[in-house]
């Protein structure tokens, strides 16, 4: 260290000249004009997500849907309503009374590496997670559900035939992506062993409208746009995700400039950024659902108290949802009641489930049940205190505030409630082994984001769903007789009676005690243009989001 | 008293000499044992742990055969025995493992980790040296002053703040007019060196002024001391009578003494600069070693664990070592024992 | 210079608090711990208004009725710091005590039996040191399901390594001096001779490391609390601070959401390292502790090189 007047006085150039440089640096405020207009990448900020894996097979948060849907091709999305349209088939029609879907693909597309993209792509994938569809392809084998066949008449002609009608073929073939055979042949032949240990790195080879070019897990992924895209071309040259640690961190960066479009932005941040004059701020009734689940598996003996449906009606009088609304969302989400949420308007109903807030009603059922008070104001049943382990995920924003509401809802009918946090993947497990292992908690809550046809959140009770999206493990063959059937009903009139017929089955067992929706709230600088909200947090069901929206 | 001039560099005398190599020797025996041990700890802590192995290994969504097959290939399902044996093996080839997370290698993960934290943790060192020996320079020579309570004061205010808040503040007082999160603006690709630069240091500021103002008090405190020590000492006291100038003073006597537990603190705090940034890269949500410890825990990703706990434990060690050569060359009263 | 242990405790107590008295570090130290102590134990008498109870719209603005504001529940914040002083306090004080109790076993067991028994517990103490401290708590914490008990037991598990080792130091010291030798000579027995010749003079230091090691055990706690490990169901100044972080206080503008726990944090830290100090001065003007490192979670002695 310093002993003489040289050393010393270099180093407080040093230490001078390094001031200069952070003061000016800190002087530059050059994102906002550089960036919009120039170039136009779309900059967009999110919170609470972010991208564990780019194989789709083992992917499960939906901005790396997000992923799949902007880089791979797929034979039909959803347009901004809510209704089929055509990706990469330009026109499908379905005979035999809907038994064989045939669809007409784009002629002449390619991938980004200039291979052919063709029918016969969308053969291979499909046939390829048939093969497997019960082990290493599970993920998707469930949207083949009932597919006999998938056979190519030519190079832009697929036929799929079904062994029974079934009425959301189109629906879930829209969540099944198309894979370049030259990347992923190795991992999917015989019994695709090594496909769960594929990364499958940036950059993809991409058929979809924009390919990704670069990624890194926890801090962004980067598109441009693919002039060899089959469909039409998108404005944007390119756009991007940034995945921030802190709401606050990614609301001051959207103030600065730094993004164009924030995803996720907490209720708590509204008032501010609407003072904002450059910002928007889009509010859509969304459908992420945050749900109270009840430890239903047969492995559950601890408390068999926590399996009487009776029980669990007290719990769902005893929860004041709207206060949760108040204070969660701050009044801009909406109680729930059922599965399918209320955006879904197709689907859903108001009454289902609807027995409102009744806390003395609650605590009257659990009197006649015979569960007295102990000297602690917690019930006694069954010989032990009604007390509870509930388990709470980490990384889902607002969720403490969910579960102290909660925990002081139902002390006030004398039931007395544990929080154990979890990290996610610990939370997933934990749900999810099979019920022989008898899952280890009795409570848990968790947030789900509904899709546009009912059928993916009716089949998260079903039996087959158990050790993997079932987090309840809840099994109850007339429910799942009412699962099949509302899938197999091709009339809508009659679809929609035998859902509603699956929600009430729900909501007498209630494996599953929904409580609100969140709001959906996005900021976007004012000069995006055409870049609308979605009922879904970030949307996955078609490219339209971000395909449709330029920069000024 | 000529021998109080601190780091000058020569050879000791024959004893003397044999005396810090012994001093040496044996400081190096108990460094590679604590390694020793640190390495068996690091090893049982991480499969140690309770719960079921088959959820030790996070992948989403994975089925029951697939985290099977995973655990074959990390070599889970084998005994402890023959698990350290191997894990022994591959530390001596320098291979801590691939991540459960991202299946990466560990080696490189921290690599980027590392590479990541140390401008922060630097920056913010640099910081915390200026602050530090401004106010203890002032304090001891202004003693009994405003300067000198107020100036420590503040030190040991700001010493007591807890750096997670303390970056809150900040954040609070910078009020949008620097990036509170990430180490640089991921959208610059095309831009050129000069506006990635200024990017990289603006987002760099909070993140070390954050670290520089927890950590300046240690350092104000020391360097007070010492100097208090220093400028009562009767060479001092006849150099001033002398004629000197009191900065002469200062720099030529007082300041190298004052080097010697400076340094020390400076290579033992390097071993722990690593881990005392978890908080504040949590807040400003760096991307660097203590924020890969808390995913990795979070992600039950026990071989980047075992490979961070192992790199930071090792650090800490071999710093702590540094410390004690640099005190064994710069304290007078060792070397001519 | 130690005083002989044959000195009545009550002259070595005054001897103390006539040092102490006339050192204005412990005076500003000791009133802010009082303060503190007596805001954790009378806290629930004082709290105006419930913790479960909301009072106004969320983030509501500083009032004559609500003076710190409130939070992202709507539940006035005064009575929210009050209530967390309690936890604090008391995991500061708990994780204090248990880590200087063991810490002080282990210290006099290694000095005064010496041989392997020493060197073992010093390896194990050894490495309890260079293992990074936040991270095995983190670990540690994790793998445990959260509570006040938990957390009071992770934090000492980290922090009985220093004063093991001041401990040690000044047992060995003890350990030659002419009564402790007379006492062995006439076969006095180990427990007696420990007892009687050795722990009186080393309370000074054991109660100047629980003081300085509240101020430790506190900011464990905030920076656990603020990962996320606290028990979710108290309120305490940590965890004050990760909801703030977490529920955006910084972009909806509620600094007092922010600024009155770390405040608290701050002080009760400060306050518990000053009297700390200036406790260790009094009752052994000569002994070996440098300084208190909070930052860096270590109480840092004097470097072994200059000791031996």
């Amino acid at each position: 260290m310093a002993k003489g007047s040289p050393m010393r006085r270099k180093l407080l150039y040093g230490l001078v000249s390094v001031a200069l440089v952070l003061a000016g640096s800190a002087c530059t405020n050059s994102k906002a004009d550089v960036r919009s207009g120039e170039g136009s990448v779309l900059r967009i900020g999110d919170t609470g997500s972010t991208i564990s894996t780019l194989n789709p097979f083992l992917a499960s948060n939906i901005f790396e849907n997000a992923v799949f849907r902007y880089v791979y091709p797929y034979l039909v999305q959803y347009d901004t309503s809510g209704s089929i349209e055509g990706d990469f088939a330009t026109s499908y029609q379905s005979t035999e009374g809907g038994r064989v879907w045939t669809f007409h693909t784009h002629p002449g597309a390619t991938w980004s590496d200039h291979k052919p993209l063709t029918a016969e792509d969308a053969a291979w994938t499909f046939n390829a997670i048939l093969a497997n569809k019960d082990g290493a392809t599970a993920r998707f084998g469930s949207y083949l559900a009932h597919v006999q066949s998938v056979t190519t008449r030519g190079p832009n002609e697929l036929v799929v035939t079904y062994d029974k009608p079934v009425a959301t073929a189109l629906a879930n073939l829209s969540v099944v992506p198309i894979l370049p055979r030259a990347v992923w042949g190795p991992y999917l032949s015989g019994d695709a062993g090594k496909l769960s240990g594929f990364t499958n790195d940036a950059p993809l080879v991409s058929g979809g409208s924009f390919i990704l070019t670069s990624e890194k897990k926890d801090a962004y992924a980067l598109f441009e746009r693919n002039p060899s895209f089959y469909g039409p071309k998108p404005k944007l040259s390119g756009f991007g995700f940034q995945f921030f640690g802190s709401a606050d961190a990614m609301i001051s960066a959207i103030q600065q400039g730094q993004i164009d479009v924030a995803y996720d932005v907490p209720a708590t941040a509204v008032s501010t950024l609407k003072k904002d004059p450059s910002l928007h701020l889009l509010t859509n009734k969304g459908t992420d659902e945050d749900t109270l689940i009840f430890n239903s598996s047969p492995g559950q003996t601890e408390h068999p108290e926590l399996l009487d449906p009776k029980v669990r009606e007290a719990f769902h009088l005893a929860i004041d949802r709207q206060k949760m609304v108040d204070v969660v969302t701050l009044g801009m989400g909406t109680p729930a009641t059922s599965i399918i949420p209320l955006s879904l308007q197709n689907w859903a109903d108001p009454q289902i489930g609807a027995e409102g807030f009744h806390p003395d009603k609650a605590s009257q059922i659990l009197d006649q049940l015979g569960y007295t008070r102990g000297a602690d104001g917690v019930r006694v049943a069954n010989g032990h205190p009604m007390s509870y382990d509930l388990l709470e995920p980490t990384g889902l924003t607002g969720h403490d505030r969910v579960v102290d509401l909660l925990r002081s809802d139902l002390a006030k009918i004398g039931v007395e409630i544990h929080v154990r946090v979890v990290d996610g993947d610990a939370f997933g497990d934990a749900l999810v082994t099979p019920s022989p292992k008898a899952p280890s908690y009795d409570l848990a809550v968790d947030d789900w984001i509904s899709r546009w046809d009912p059928d993916f959140m009716l089949s998260l009770n079903t039996c087959g769903q158990r050790g993997n999206y079932n987090e309840a493990a809840y099994c109850n063959s007339h429910y799942d007789a009412l699962y099949n059937q509302q899938s197999t009903s091709l009339d809508l009139a009659q679809r929609k009676q035998v859902v509603d017929e699956a929600q009430e089955a729900l909501n007498r067992d209630k494996p599953w005690m929904p409580l609100f929706v969140n709001p959906n709230l996005i900021a976007v600088r004012k000069n995006v243009h055409g870049f609308s909200g979605s009922p879904f947090v970030v949307d996955t069901t078609s490219r339209h989001q971000i395909d449709d929206s330029w920069l000024q | 008293m000529a021998a109080v001039v601190a780091a000058t560099p020569r050879a000791g005398t024959g004893s003397a000499l044999r005396g810090s190599v012994g001093y040496l020797t044996r400081r190096l025996a108990v460094a590679l044992v604590t390694v020793v041990v640190a390495v068996s700890a690091n090893f049982l802590l991480f499969r140690a742990v309770p719960g079921d192995a088959a959820s030790m290994v996070k992948v989403p969504g994975l089925s029951a055969a697939e985290r099977m097959q995973i655990r074959a290939d990390f070599g889970l399902d084998q005994p402890v025995g023959s698990q350290y044996l191997h894990y022994l093996g591959q530390l001596a080839h320098g291979n801590l493992g691939i991540s459960f997370e991202n299946r990466k290698p560990v080696t490189a993960n921290l690599w980027q980790a590392v590479a990541n934290t140390m401008p922060m943790v630097l920056l913010g060192t640099v910081f915390a040296l200026v602050a530090g020996m401004a106010t203890g320079l002032i304090a001891a020579w202004r003693r009994g002053t405003v300067l000198d309570a107020g100036g420590l004061g503040a030190a040991l205010a700001f010493y007591a703040m807890p750096a997670q808040w303390l970056g809150l503040m900040l954040i609070l007082l910078a009020a949008g007019h620097l990036p509170s999160g990430g180490i640089s603006d991921v959208f610059l690709t095309d831009a050129d060196w000069w506006a990635r630069t200024a990017d990289h240091l603006r987002h760099l500021l909070l993140p070390a002024l954050t670290f520089g103002l927890a950590s300046y008090g240690q350092y104000a405190v020391i360097i007070r001391t010492s100097m208090l020590e220093t400028l009562g000492e009767d060479y001092v006291l006849t150099a001033r009578a002398k004629g000197f100038s009191n900065w002469s003073v200062v720099r030529r006597h007082a300041l190298p003494n004052a080097m010697l537990p400076i340094t020390t603190l400076i290579a033992m705090s390097l071993g722990l600069l690593v881990s005392g940034a978890i908080l504040i890269e949590t807040v400003f949500s760096w991307p660097g070693v203590g924020l890969a410890v808390y995913d990795a825990v979070k992600a039950r990703d026990y071989p980047m664990l075992e490979g961070a706990f192992l790199l930071l434990t090792v650090s800490v060690i071999l710093c702590n070592l540094l410390a004690d050569l640099v005190y064994l060359r710069l304290d007078p009263r060792i070397r001519s024992a | 210079m130690p005083p002989p242990s044959s000195l009545n405790a009550t002259i070595v107590a005054r001897r103390w608090l006539t040092r102490l008295r006339q050192n204005p570090a412990a005076l500003i130290g000791g009133a802010l711990l009082t303060a503190f102590a007596v805001l954790a134990l009378f806290g629930p008498l004082l709290t105006p208004f419930g913790i479960d109870q909301r009072v106004g719209p969320v983030y509501g603005a500083p009032s004559p009725a609500h003076p710190l504001g409130l939070d992202d529940s709507g539940v006035d914040m005064l009575s929210l710091l009050i209530a967390g002083t309690r936890i604090s306090m008391l995991v500061g004080f708990a994780a204090s005590m248990v880590s200087v109790l063991v810490g002080g076993f282990v210290g006099v067991t290694a000095g005064y039996v010496g041989g392997w028994v020493d060197t073992a517990l010093m390896r194990i103490t050894d490495y309890f040191i260079v293992i990074p401290a936040l991270p095995l708590m983190i670990v540690v914490a994790t793998v445990w399901a959260p509570s006040v008990v938990h957390m009071v037991l992770i934090i000492a598990l980290l922090l009985w390594t220093s004063t093991a080792r001041l401990i040690r130091a000044q047992v060995l010291a003890l350990k030659e001096r002419v009564s402790v030798r007379r006492a062995r000579a006439i076969g006095a027995g180990h427990a007696r001779i420990v007892l009687r010749h050795i722990v009186p003079d080393i309370v000074g230091l054991l109660v100047a490391t629980t003081v300085l090691a509240v101020s430790v055990a506190v900011f464990f706690e905030a920076a656990l609390s603020f990962l996320g490990l606290g028990d979710p169901a108290t309120v305490s100044w940590g965890r004050l601070i990760q909801i703030a972080f977490e529920r955006t206080a910084i972009s909806s503008g509620a600094w007092w959401a922010i600024i009155p726990p770390g405040l608290c944090i701050a002080l009760v830290v400060l306050g518990s390292s000053l009297l700390g100090t200036a406790i260790q001065h009094a009752a052994n003007p000569k002994a070996g502790i440098a300084h208190v490192s909070s930052r860096t979670f270590r109480i840092r002695p004097v470097p072994e090189a200059s000791r031996d």
